[in-house]
């Protein structure tokens, strides 16, 4: 299990070295001069050497390469021109309050999908499945911004119980970042309250469609593995059937559901956008909008080789899971 | 090796190694799936290949089909090397060695029509006109026992005796001069089984064809074929005429194949040799012989050099260092 | 050692209600397995056989089907008897892995991938017989020796995959046999093995039963298996038993023409041909949802009347101990 666990977090170390090359030549392939942009349209020549200079644009493409990743190592991910700071406290400010949201959607949509699909599964009650798959349906279908004005709308505006588009609220000391974690170290139960009040809204809009791309999963997952010889045997040594469903079926049919549900946790983590947008969500994703739109080269930059870390990580760590879980994979 | 009429088939030290799925970090691990196989196949005639799992009987088909690319050795169809050949130049072989395979359920394209599955051959090689390959369609199909209008309906909608008629007559469409035929009858019950072996033997009379007969069971192979070779774990332990292997098996392996096979007859209660242990794994195979860490006459030489296939003789080889022990043949007590 | 049968079947009678129709998969089926000893039931695909014994264990409405009517009843250990098809699901339950223990097809795909082959054991061990982990442990790891598994307290711990399908096939025996059931249900286990492998298990089973005073249904499509294990044989057609008798009388005196035409279809029991053709029974079996009226096997019998074809014959006692369901029984000769 350790060799399996080595050999997975070396793959993702070069996995990353690659994405980090390829961050690093996608912006580099890009019309826009960025020594111009930092200068403005109205600086000089010489103004423009100084600039490149500065940013070591002059130097051969492999020089600028291995700076990039000893910068990367050392802190150094450069300034935002638009925010005026340097990236890497920028994105450390911005990041938690993206995962804090995306995990505790993910975990509930996750939970919710688990919990239902195997009760339905278990009951055999062709009613009960119909109505899990209408829901599954309409989730999946449903665009995140538009639930989440409906959200708004119906339950800041209209009903008033749920805070609006103002962000995540009061800050407490940070310690982690993570609003309900930081009020709950500093024995401040009110304030993890008010920190969740604000997440619910947001947290519902992103969780949706994962909840429905999950239950259909599974689902089908608990399907095929119903079906597969073993599940009679259990039957013919008298296993009853609660132990078969939750002991024998559930793990069996739960492997697939766990890679994909990684996939959607990376996913929210880094494109939640819209969400953040209309939620005021302090946010990364907020933040590469804005660097994009800025043409803030150092952010755009940052955050191609963060999101890819950032799959990569959640990947390793369903791998390992996974490993945990299925004992064929362990013994590679 | 009969000299009195040319080999069509000539397969000379034919070794196929497969790469087997390793660590980022470990050695490189290989599946020694045949070992230096050298037979040969006269025109008209039959040869079975026998062998259990891991004996790398499919791989040796599956080469000379030219499915699969030989890690080393020559094989001869004809009298031409076959094995290093273009795509081009390998189309008008194809045409002449044809597969029939083991599951009559996975081997038809559930998709398409009978009557397009058995022309396919003929579009391929473009052999005659859509007419005439219709007419061909209803001939082969009346050849192998099946209604006319079989050919206008799918797969799924026959039995596998029936599935597996489809298959013999798609192969046989392009008028091929070798059969390979892998395991045609082992998924079928003992009646449908019948069937199918008497229909192989008449297309084999009526059309002259060699077959190259793959499978696993000695009962169909004793009645269908001319010759036998018998694999374990890669290698070839025996080749010899047939009823000289059944009557006279000179390997260890053969005598336990033989003895393990049980016989559709209560009175004959005879004592087993029970072969102990499993089949190891071809990815490390024992050194020396193959057989020896399961063979009941193992000796300690055994490990040493693996036994070449020696003629003990006429046309009977065995690969075994010992010569001194009496080995029991079927039908024993009969 | 009683002289009644441990397990006694009367008028079994399986439906699958379809979209197509009913489909009668066991039509009117009595046998009895006597005590101690191995009952064979024979039949090719689409006989019924394993529906049979699905509905022995109560286990074919997973598969959308139900038993109509009949009885079975078992004899435990204790000389208990109960009727296994009238008895209420929960009770079921305990008889299953208890009193009757099943052996299925397919090793591979017969255990839980992600569960120790251990734990599997254990579950059996642990639901029967209510001792505690450590306890259930020991028991699994004896368990596993007694099927042959080498170093058993290492391999208790390995999962499905690392082992060879023969090592799983014992699994599944020692799973079967770790409550030390009365009556074995075993459906075609060794059909998916190796010769050699099957071999091993055949011997294995054999000397289990011998051990631990166990009957066995022994379920098989190869007659030569049958040969081996059975003292008496049961031949299915159709649905229906169309030949019962003692083992040595179904393979030297055959009373139904399916029985004899099956017997003379095995390569290697008749004498051979100088055509090299096997005797074969044409056709091929009924489609359940069109059945003849009168006899099933009669579109396919050489020795078919019209009163045949008029009403199902009975199954009449043509010597002590024999049944057969055929009007002209004294025809059929071998």
């Amino acid at each position: 299990m350790g060799k399996f666990i080595i050999e997975r977090i070396g793959s993702a170390i070069l996995t990353i070295l690659g994405a980090s090359i390829i961050a690093f030549v996608i912006l580099r392939a890009l019309p826009t001069d960025p020594a111009r942009l930092i200068a403005g349209p109205f600086a000089s020549e010489d103004v423009l050497n100084t600039v490149r200079a500065q940013m070591g644009l002059d130097k051969p493409l492999v020089a600028q390469y291995l700076d990039y990743i000893r910068n990367f190592f050392t802190g150094d991910w450069g300034y935002s021109y638009g925010a005026g700071k340097p990236v890497l406290p920028l994105i450390a400010e911005r990041l938690p309050a993206s995962v804090e949201l995306a995990v505790l959607a993910f975990v509930s949509a996750f939970a919710a999908a688990v919990l239902l699909t195997v009760l339905v599964s278990f009951s055999r009650s062709r009613i009960l499945d119909g109505i899990l798959r209408a829901l599954s349906f309409v989730s999946v279908g449903v665009p995140p911004f538009w639930i989440s004005l409906l959200l708004l709308m119906l339950f800041f505006e209209r009903l008033g119980w749920f805070p609006g588009p103002v962000g995540r609220g009061p800050a407490p000391a940070i310690i982690t970042g993570f609003y309900t974690i930081d009020y709950l170290l500093a024995g401040n139960l009110q304030g993890a309250g008010t920190a969740l009040w604000h997440i619910v809204l947001p947290g519902i809009a992103l969780a949706l469609g994962s909840f429905g791309y999950l239950v259909r999963l599974l689902r089908a997952n608990l399907l095929d593995v119903v079906h597969e010889p073993f599940v009679t045997v259990l039957h013919s040594k008298g296993v009853a059937p609660v132990n078969t469903h939750f002991r024998h079926i559930l793990p069996n049919a739960f492997l697939p559901t766990l890679t994909a549900g990684g996939l959607i946790l990376a996913q929210l983590i880094g494109g939640s956008v819209l969400v953040e947008q209309i939620f005021t969500w302090p946010g990364i994703g907020t933040l590469v909008i804005d660097g994009i739109t800025r043409q803030d080269y150092a952010v755009v930059q940052s955050f191609i080789l963060l999101s890819a870390i950032i799959y990569i990580v959640v990947n390793l760590g369903v791998d390992v899971l996974y490993g945990y879980v299925d004992p064929r994979v362990r013994r590679s | 090796m009969t000299d009195s009429q040319p080999a069509l088939l000539d397969v000379l030290g034919l070794t196929k190694r497969f790469n087997a799925p390793s660590n980022l970090f470990g050695p490189r691990r290989q599946v020694h799936a045949v070992e230096d196989v050298s037979f040969s196949i006269a025109s008209g005639e039959v040869l079975g290949l026998v062998g259990e799992s891991g004996s790398g009987k499919t791989t040796v088909g599956r080469m000379v089909m030219g499915l699969e690319q030989a890690t080393d050795g020559t094989i001869r169809f004809a009298g031409k090397a076959i094995g290093k050949l273009s795509r081009e130049d390998m189309l008008p072989i194809r045409r002449r060695i044809q597969m029939v395979f083991q599951d009559p359920f996975a081997s038809l394209n559930p998709r398409r029509k009978v009557g397009d599955l058995i022309a396919e051959g003929m579009e391929i090689h473009r052999i005659g006109t859509r007419a005439e390959q219709k007419a061909e369609v209803t001939r082969l199909l009346e050849l192998v026992g099946l209604p006319a209008d079989a050919a206008t309906r799918f797969p799924h909608e026959f039995s596998g005796g029936q599935r597996q008629r489809i298959g013999i007559a798609r192969a046989l469409a392009v008028k091929p001069d070798l059969l390979v035929a892998d395991e045609p009858v082992s998924a079928l019950d003992v009646s449908v089984q019948a069937q199918v072996l008497n229909l192989l033997q008449d297309l084999k009379e009526k059309l002259n064809l060699t077959i190259l007969f793959i499978s696993h069971d000695l009962a169909v192979v004793e009645h269908f074929c001319d010759r036998v070779a018998v694999m374990y774990l890669g290698h070839l332990m025996e080749v010899a005429p047939r009823e000289a292997l059944f009557a006279h098996p000179r390997h260890p392996y053969t005598e336990a194949l033989l003895s393990a096979a049980p016989v559709p007859d209560p009175t004959i209660k005879r004592e087993r040799i029970v072969m102990q242990g499993d089949i190891p794994s071809p990815v490390e195979p024992p050194s020396g012989c193959v057989l020896r860490t399961r063979c009941p006459y193992a000796l300690p030489a055994c490990a040493v050099t693996v036994p070449p296939l020696a003629e003990v003789a006429p046309g009977h080889f065995k690969a075994c260092i010992r010569d001194d022990i009496l080995l029991r043949p079927a039908h024993a007590d009969q | 050692m009683t002289d009644a049968p441990v397990l006694d079947v009367r008028n079994l009678r399986t439906v699958f209600d379809t979209p197509v129709g009913q489909v009668v998969s066991v039509d009117d089926v009595s046998f009895a397995i006597p005590h101690g000893k191995t009952l064979g039931l024979v039949g090719e695909s689409g006989s019924g056989k394993s529906v049979t014994s699905l509905s022995l264990m109560r286990l074919v409405g997973r598969g959308g089907g139900r038993v109509a009517s009949g009885s079975a009843t078992l004899t435990t250990r204790d000389g208990a008897t109960t009727d296994l098809l009238a008895l209420p699901e929960k009770a079921m339950r305990k008889v299953r892995g208890r009193d009757i223990a099943m052996v299925f097809q397919e090793p591979m795909t017969s255990l839980d991938p992600v569960w120790s082959v251990g734990d599997q054991i254990m579950e059996s061990i642990r639901l029967h017989q209510g001792v505690n982990k450590a306890e259930a442990r020991r028991r699994a790891v004896d368990m596993l020796r007694l099927v042959g598994i080498p170093a058993p307290e290492r391999r208790i711990d390995d999962f499905p995959h690392q082992l060879s399908g023969g090592m799983r096939q014992r699994v599944m025996i020692a799973i079967a046999l770790s409550c030390r059931p009365g009556l074995l249900i075993a459906d075609e286990p060794t059909t998916a093995l190796d010769v050699t492998i099957q071999a091993q298990i055949l011997d294995l089973i054999r000397r289990l039963q011998a051990e631990i005073g166990m009957s066995v249904l022994f379920i098989t499509h190869n007659l030569g298996v049958v040969a081996e294990t059975a003292v008496r044989v049961v031949v299915v057609y159709a649905g229906q038993v169309v030949e019962e008798a003692a083992v040595a009388d179904i393979f030297a005196t055959p009373r139904h023409p399916y029985t004899l035409g099956l017997l003379a279809s095995i390569p290697g029991t008749s004498a051979p041909t100088p055509d090299r053709r096997l005797p074969t029974i044409g056709g091929a079996p009924p489609s359940p949802l069109a059945r003849p009226t009168g006899c099933r096997f009669a579109p396919r019998c050489a020795l078919a009347l019209d009163a045949c074809r008029a009403s199902v014959p009975e199954l009449v006692e043509v010597a002590p101990g024999h049944k057969a369901r055929c009007i002209r029984w004294q025809d059929v000769r071998r």
